[in-house]
């Protein structure tokens, strides 16, 4: 208690009434209060989700209901508790069961947008491996929808245990581990900022804040490598405050408690790892001018053994890497250099490539999410300078924070938007923490009724901001089909066909196909899709002409592909996400009219090809004897 | 008597002798119980039933070998959220790295590997764990929340009184269990209805086409399926589907050409769907 209490009165934080209950002793009738409210708010969190289920499912007949009645769910769940959370009386104890609760009840949020199978893009890519793995028993077998997939396959593996232990499905199973991440990284999140700013408030708003991060609700909650490196990589920063505090011969223990998961995580994401290793070395450079004693030395120690496993990673197992990294990352800064050189031309922001353009609630919502953190997060530097908060740990997070504000360019450049939304996942937990120190300075001065709801009002306009930031308006709730949409475009028919193409043609044809259809056949299907017949030569240009020329039939020859699907819904509708095949496609991201029928009808017309399954919007053609060359 | 007798620092030695005692009795006695109930995780995953199996497969995949592993790295008594953290978290990773030391040994990643190798892991922990114990309770006194943030420890544990809460909490429970239940009906499939057809070459036989139809439409539909060769027809068939029923067939076919197969929906007459594929002397 005397530290908590010590630690609060250097932040300035602490109050006489509040040392109590921000610190972690508390009295058995403050036990008793824990519990009374965190059943009540735990059942004001089933209601919300109760609401937003019935939002979901009367979402998916197009109802335009279902966008308020979501909210109200959404907000019944979240209100309530931060109220509780930002108030000074709640513990420790209860700050932390809040906050499993909260970043429990989102998790379920995301699991109600598809409770019976994966419609995420990414959870496609990674099914694909679980599945292989769980299929052959080995590690390593190439993915065709995601070929760097099998290099990192700590989740899969993970998910291949519980399949065989339990005998679950992998979507059941894929759950479940993302829902054990899910709970790590909120305990690990609130451990790492509490061993940080010694505060329980700081940590359990920091907490909150960072479950406002757009990537939060849906892309960390789905089943892809990064939903569960993130919270590893988290744990070895926790384990790394946690070092610091023991003594003696638990020094150990405590090291290998960082050392596991860190071999665990590095085998699991790249971004991840590479992130964390930068954060390491930058954590141990910083120690060796702010901490003391024997401390240094030992950071050093992890940042190079954090190194050591990355690079003999790549050695052993994840040679492709770096090529697998260097066209997005290329891509987005070309973008910005382009961009400040006034050579390229900005990304519209909101601009919706098939549909209305984002709703003026949402644009609002997004420019005051991303106000309120600039500002907050300006209160917080300044709140560590102000306080000298010079610790390696809260220097590290003060200059990691600076990521947010200098990846906003990328946000102006087509390749960009999507590594910087990509990005904020690791940056907001900088971010957040800062955030909490900046809100905590301004605890310090004025804690009153009025101030906790402003504040509540603020978290409630963050939770809006981050998840329409993150997730195009469309995607939050399901919904009828919509063409190349992602999860709006997983449908039965599409499901279905690919199911036929395993039964009927057997496993591992290669295949060539839309998006969409490519990430079916892949997983339903077990087919092999085709999306390239060389460097950066994809087959995309064989589905948009109207006739097929010497060149085409040259990349239906090049790439051995004697299947064809062709999914008739792509000429009626411009692509919602900008591309109907991938990113190399004829007029990719600036598509005027749909793809013509006669695009798709020449393969009716073309010599050797039968068509040989027809459900009305999917075809499939077989053209071995064109793409022998006949 | 003594105690109430002895000095004051005396009398907090023996307290402390005596909770490090009965410390290190209560964790061997969790030794043994951890010992049956990977035993009984064990047998269940091999050879139980579905429901019993998900929950065994879980507490091995998710807990046992955190528990453990956490038991010997951690000695000193960690608080709840700290518990609820390395639990979980050291179990995935040792999943993970068992996963890889399998691949690397050549042993498929099936059930029984599985099993073997991860009740291994918790196996060989628990020995340690109850050496590791054994050496306390000889001479050293357990480092008690030498790690635990803060003076955590004395925040652990709630007693619940009343009926209210585990009412509320019951709500909750309930609540979630039914949006989940919602959410998965509500998930079944209802656009519109669609029916599959099919023609491929027959196996073995070349003058032989498979034809199936798939019918998802939301009611019974009848069909007729019309099939020709070269464009001359050489067979018909009306069927009737219920939703998610099938029918296949063979048609021989006589001589090499290209066959046409057009699925009509009835009454009505108009062509539905349609395949072609060419059949015999350099086709399919």
């Amino acid at each position: 208690v005397a530290n908590t209490a010590g630690a609060d009165h250097d932040l300035g934080l602490a109050r006489p009434r509040e040392l109590l209950m921000d610190g972690h002793q508390t009295t058995d009738w403050a036990r008793r209060a824990d519990v009374f409210s965190v059943s009540a708010l735990a059942a004001a969190a089933g209601m919300g989700l109760m609401t937003v289920a019935l939002a979901d499912t009367v979402a998916r007949s197009g109802s335009s209901w279902a966008s308020p009645w979501f909210w109200a769910g959404m907000l019944m769940i979240w209100m309530p508790i931060t109220l509780r959370i930002v108030e000074r009386e709640a513990t420790r104890s209860e700050r932390i069961a809040l906050l499993v609760l909260l970043g429990m009840a989102i998790y379920v949020v995301k699991i109600l947008n598809s409770p019976r199978y994966f419609v995420g893009y990414d959870e496609f890519l990674h099914w694909r491996t679980a599945e292989d793995i769980v299929r052959t028993g080995t590690l390593f077998d190439p993915n065709p929808v995601l070929p760097i997939s099998p290099s990192y396959p700590g989740l899969e593996i993970a998910t291949s245990a519980i399949t065989e232990l339990t005998g679950l499905s992998v979507f059941v199973a894929g759950t479940l581990v993302v829902g054990a991440a899910r709970l790590i990284m909120i305990l690990a999140l609130y451990l790492l900022y509490e061993r940080v700013s010694g505060s329980a408030w700081v940590a359990g708003v920091a907490t909150a804040v960072y479950f406002t991060c757009p990537q939060f609700l849906f892309f960390d909650a789905a089943y892809g490598y990064e939903s569960l490196s993130l919270p590893l990589a988290l744990l070895v920063l926790c384990g790394i405050a946690r070092r610091r505090q023991v003594r003696g011969q638990r020094q150990i223990g405590a090291t290998l408690l960082i050392i596991l998961p860190l071999a665990a995580m590095v085998v699991t994401h790249h971004v991840t790892a590479f992130l964390l290793v930068i954060t390491l070395l930058l954590l141990a450079t910083f120690a060796v001018r702010l901490d003391h004693g024997n401390t240094r030395l030992w950071l050093w120690g992890i940042a190079l053994i954090a190194t050591g496993f990355v690079l003999l990673w790549r050695y052993l197992v994840a040679g492709r890497v770096i090529d697998y990294l260097e066209p997005p990352v290329s891509g987005a800064l070309s973008g910005v250099v382009d961009l400040v050189s006034g050579q390229g031309v900005s990304r519209q922001l909101f601009h919706g490539y098939a549909g209305p353009t984002t709703p003026p609630l949402d644009v609002l919502a997004s420019f005051a999410f991303t106000a309120i953190t600039v500002f907050a997060l300006a209160l917080g530097w300044l709140h560590i300078l102000r306080t000298r908060r010079f610790d390696a740990l809260t220097v590290v997070f003060a200059v990691g924070a600076l990521a947010y504000p200098a990846s906003g360019l990328l946000h102006f450049t087509t390749f960009g938007a999507e590594l910087a939304t990509r990005l904020l996942a690791f940056v907001f937990v900088p971010v957040a923490f800062c955030i909490a120190l900046g809100v905590s300075a301004a605890r310090a001065r004025r804690f009153n009724t009025a101030w906790v709801v402003a504040l509540v009002s603020i978290s409630g306009v963050l939770l809006y901001g981050g998840v329409v930031t993150g997730s195009a308006s469309w995607s939050v709730h399901p919904g009828p089909y919509l063409v190349s949409a992602d999860s709006r475009s997983i449908e039965a028919e599409g499901i279905s066909a690919a199911s036929w193409a395993a039964s009927s043609l057997g496993p591992g044809n290669r295949i060539a196909a839309d998006r969409i259809n490519t990430l079916l056949m892949a997983t339903y299907g077990d087919q092999l899709p085709v999306a390239t017949v060389g460097p950066r030569i994809g087959v995309a240009p064989v589905f948009f002409s109207r006739e097929l020329t010497p060149y085409e039939r040259g990349l239906l020859r090049r790439g051995s592909v004697p299947y064809l699907v062709v999914d008739y819904r792509l000429t009626r509708s411009l692509p919602w996400l900008g591309i109907y095949y991938d990113n190399g496609e004829p007029g990719a991201y600036a598509h005027r009219r749909p793809i013509p029928t006669a695009a798709f009808a020449k393969f009716d017309r073309m010599q050797g090809a039968s068509r040989v399954f027809d459900s009305g919007n999917i075809v499939i053609f077989d053209i071995k004897d064109v793409a022998r060359g006949g | 008597m003594l105690l109430a007798v002895g000095d004051a620092s005396q009398t907090r030695r023996v307290a402390r002798s005596a909770v490090a005692w009965l410390d290190a009795a209560l964790l061997g006695g969790s030794v043994a119980a951890g010992a049956e109930v990977l035993a009984v995780v064990e047998l269940s995953i091999l050879f139980g039933p579905a429901p019993i199996r998900v929950v065994a497969g879980v507490t091995l995949g998710l807990i046992l070998p955190g528990l453990v592993i956490t038991r010997i790295l951690a000695p000193e008594r960690l608080e709840g959220a700290e518990q609820l953290l390395l639990v979980p978290a050291i179990s995935m990773v040792i999943a993970i790295l068992t996963g890889l030391v399998l691949n690397a040994a050549h042993l498929h990643l099936t059930t029984d590997n599985w099993a073997i190798a991860l009740g291994l892991v918790t196996a060989t922990g628990l020995a340690i764990v109850a050496k590791l114990e054994r050496h306390e309770q000889v001479g050293k006194h357990p480092h008690r929340d030498s790690a635990a943030p803060l003076g955590a420890a004395s925040d652990t544990g709630w007693r619940i009184r009343g009926v209210v809460a585990p009412a509320l909490l019951a709500v909750a429970a309930l609540a979630a269990i039914g949006a989940l239940v919602i959410g998965a009906r509500g998930q079944h499939y209802r656009g519109q209805g669609f029916t599959q057809l099919w023609a491929l070459p027959g196996r073995g036989a070349l003058s032989a086409v498979r034809l199936g139809v798939l019918s998802h439409e939301l009611h019974e539909a009848r069909y007729r399926i019309r099939v020709s060769v070269d464009g001359q027809e050489v067979g018909t068939q009306e069927i009737t589907l219920r939703p998610g029923q099938a029918w296949q067939s063979t048609q021989p076919v006589t001589n090499a050409g290209e066959v046409e197969v057009r699925l009509e929906r009835r009454p009505g007459g108009a062509v539905y769907r349609h395949v072609r594929l060419r059949v015999g002397r350099g086709g399919g």
